[in-house]
């Protein structure tokens, strides 16, 4: 019965718009006053809630249209490529992490947090072409482990509770 | 369901990373080095290195490099270099504060302009008589 509303387009849709909204809701509240790059990823939580609910394909598919939609409204050719090699990297983290099977919702949350971090800077590097900003790894690392503590926490209980 | 609960390897896991991370501040705190100059790249190009041990104040704009309209104002002082009156979206390069230490950045991504400090003369002298 379930699997009749997976390939929905209106389901998909209502997941991006989901994801945009909190990406739009974030970007009003900016954690980043020190440090670029920190934030809670709250979008995120879409991502990690179709990934358990759907599945890895439809997870990057509504993940990669929420950051181009994303930079095409409110960003730049820079910011898209840095949210898309955060996203890019944090999936491919993500998907073997939960396919091992040996983490909870969490642990595979906290994964993609670090990694979607690692990502961005390594695109800022490239970009910008400074080996300098790898000072900024520390930072990203701690904050990655702490934002996707929070989203992991918040996203268990979305799969648990909601039904598609 | 048991992926919903928090489990030992996800503790094992948040524990390494926070380790990492912890060895990863550790090791940027004891590279710390006073530096002796700041370069100024934008784009990826440098395009001029001050010494430290000068207090200056200098406009960047579009004669340096930087695109139309784009604006930052670097000053050095007592050996630390900071950015005020930038014309950025986002101010992150203003909210950074100032650097001294060798390696530290102010990277403002929206005019694609990298403060980098860097040994310079000062720091070569203390390595001979060291």
């Amino acid at each position: 019965m379930m699997r009749k509303y997976t390939y929905s387009p209106a389901l998909y849709g209502i997941l991006i718009a989901l994801a945009m909204i909190l990406s739009y809701l974030e970007s009003l509240v900016p954690l980043s006053f020190a440090i670029p790059g920190v934030k809670l990823g709250l979008a995120n939580i879409v991502t990690v809630f179709v990934l358990y609910k759907i599945g890895a394909g439809s997870a990057f598919l509504i993940t990669a249209v929420r950051v181009i939609l994303i930079s095409i409204l409110f960003g730049n050719i820079m910011s898209f490529a840095f949210s898309a090699a955060g996203m890019l990297l944090s999936l491919a983290v993500m998907i073997p992490m939960k396919k091992s099977g040996k983490f909870s919702v969490t642990g595979v949350s906290v994964s993609g947090g670090v990694a979607h971090n690692a990502g961005q800077i390594l695109a800022a590097a490239v970009i910008l072409g400074t080996k300098e900003i790898i000072y900024y790894l520390p930072v990203l690392c701690i904050s990655g482990v702490l934002a996707g503590i929070c989203i992991g926490l918040l996203s268990a209980q979305l799969i648990e509770r909601v039904k598609i | 369901m048991k992926e919903r609960k928090l489990r030992k390897n996800d503790i094992l896991l948040i524990g390494i990373l926070l380790v990492i991370s912890g060895l990863l501040f550790f090791f940027a705190y004891i590279a710390k080095d006073s530096g002796g100059s700041v370069t100024i790249s934008i784009d990826g190009l440098e395009i001029m290195e001050l010494p430290l041990k000068d207090d200056i104040r200098i406009e960047l704009s579009s004669e340096h490099g930087l695109e139309e309209g784009h604006r930052n104002t670097l000053h050095i002082k007592e050996g630390k270099a900071y950015i005020t009156d930038a014309n950025c979206p986002d101010k992150v390069c203003e909210n950074k504060g100032s650097v001294c230490y060798v390696g530290e950045t102010i990277v403002c991504l929206p005019h694609k302009l990298v403060i980098k400090v860097t040994e310079g003369i000062a720091s070569d002298m203390d390595g001979v008589a060291g």
